[in-house]
């Protein structure tokens, strides 16, 4: 967060909003985050859009953006926020723009939608049950995933071209996991989606200081977890995550206190996953230009993988 | 002097040492679309496969 604190800092030195009360604003924002205090993951869509405002818009537009990351809020350390894709936390507008800051050419805005009556009555204990299998037998991948996790939002994935999806995460709301709850889970594969999920948010944090590999993104490669071939940076992102989820499933299948039946399903998936990351390391390590950075933690990743076999 | 020209991109989140718009470099011009990873893919019949699944 130093350097979100620090981009923050250099916006109001240098002015660009021209308007004292804005930039006093910002520092005080900059402050705020420098003392760790934690932003609302709504404050990385409001800062992405103040730079495209800046790098196009006029001034209204700057100060515009400028004033909806002000705005944007903290949350409390260790507090998840679960907001289901309901009218009653959603408005119209604001559901627009959680679409915007979740799709893509890989996720159509159609297929995230609203959740039927039927489903908000069971999400809160199924993400309960997946929360509470996480702090119970899974120590280590509990604490680095609320070291990162703001928020869980719950939404009815819908099919496109008979692809639907599990789960997303974004650097334009950083901290937040949009989940597709209208799937069926175990507690066990839920829990992974969002362990999967928060280390794909922990690798793009890193990603905004480093490209970690070098290819072109138009060369495609198999992908461990897709069925349509990905960019290398997909890959990296795939074994990266699997590794977490590995992990994961590696506390599950050794905790002294999990129940047989959930023991045996984690021995299941891990021997999956770990195949899994074997066929996305083996992609990397002949096709991946990796910078220096990229390959200690793809490097990091292994081992962790290493650790749990 | 422009607005963009008071900036230090390297003080900057989300730019290279370039000055480059890292957060919005791949999959065309939308900001963040390379860093959207749904995953979970689905069988072309729209079976789903568990988070996760390779599919081949």
């Amino acid at each position: 967060m130093q350097r979100f604190a620090d981009s923050l800092a250099h916006l109001a030195e240098v002015d660009v909003l021209g308007d004292k009360n804005l930039n006093n604003a910002l520092k005080e924002l900059s402050n705020r985050v420098n003392a760790s205090e934690i932003v609302a993951p709504v404050a990385f869509h409001s800062y992405f859009k103040l730079l495209r405002a800046i790098q196009g818009s006029g001034l209204r537009q700057i100060r515009a953006a400028a004033r909806k990351l002000i705005a944007a809020g903290f949350v409390k350390p260790g507090k998840i926020k679960v907001l289901p894709l309901t009218p009653d936390c959603f408005s119209p507008a604001e559901a627009r723009l959680l679409r915007q800051q979740f799709c893509s050419e890989s996720l159509k805005g159609q297929q995230v939608a609203r959740l039927p009556a039927n489903k908000i009555e069971t999400l809160e204990d199924e993400l309960a049950n997946a929360l509470r299998l996480l702090e119970l037998y899974a120590p280590q991948a509990n604490s680095d995933f609320r070291a990162i996790t703001r928020e869980i939002i719950p939404v009815c994935g819908r099919s496109h071209k008979g692809m639907t999806f599990d789960g997303c995460s974004s650097l334009e709301r950083w901290g937040a996991i949009l989940v597709n709850i209208c799937r069926k889970r175990t507690p066990l594969v839920l829990a992974e989606t969002l362990v999967h999920e928060s280390a794909h948010s922990l690798l793009f944090a890193v990603q905004l200081d480093d490209y970690l590999a070098l290819n072109p993104s138009t060369d495609r490669y198999h992908s461990p977890l897709r069925i349509d071939p990905r960019p290398i940076d997909g890959i990296f992102h795939a074994t990266f995550v699997l590794s977490y989820m590995i992990a994961f499933l590696n506390e599950v299948v050794n905790g002294s206190t999990v129940p047989d039946s959930l023991k045996q399903e984690a021995v299941t998936v891990l021997a999956e996953r770990t195949k899994a990351f074997n066929d996305g390391y083996d992609v990397l390590q002949a096709h991946a230009r990796f910078t220096s950075t990229g390959r200690k933690i793809i490097d990091m990743a292994q081992a962790r993988v290493s650790q749990a076999a | 002097m422009t607005k963009t020209e008071k900036l230090d991109t390297s003080k900057l989140l989300g730019f290279d040492n370039s000055g480059k718009a890292i957060w919005s470099v791949a999959d065309g011009d939308v900001a963040g679309q390379d860093v959207l990873k749904p995953s979970g893919a689905t069988k072309p019949d729209g079976a789903v496969k568990p988070a996760g699944t390779v599919i081949k």
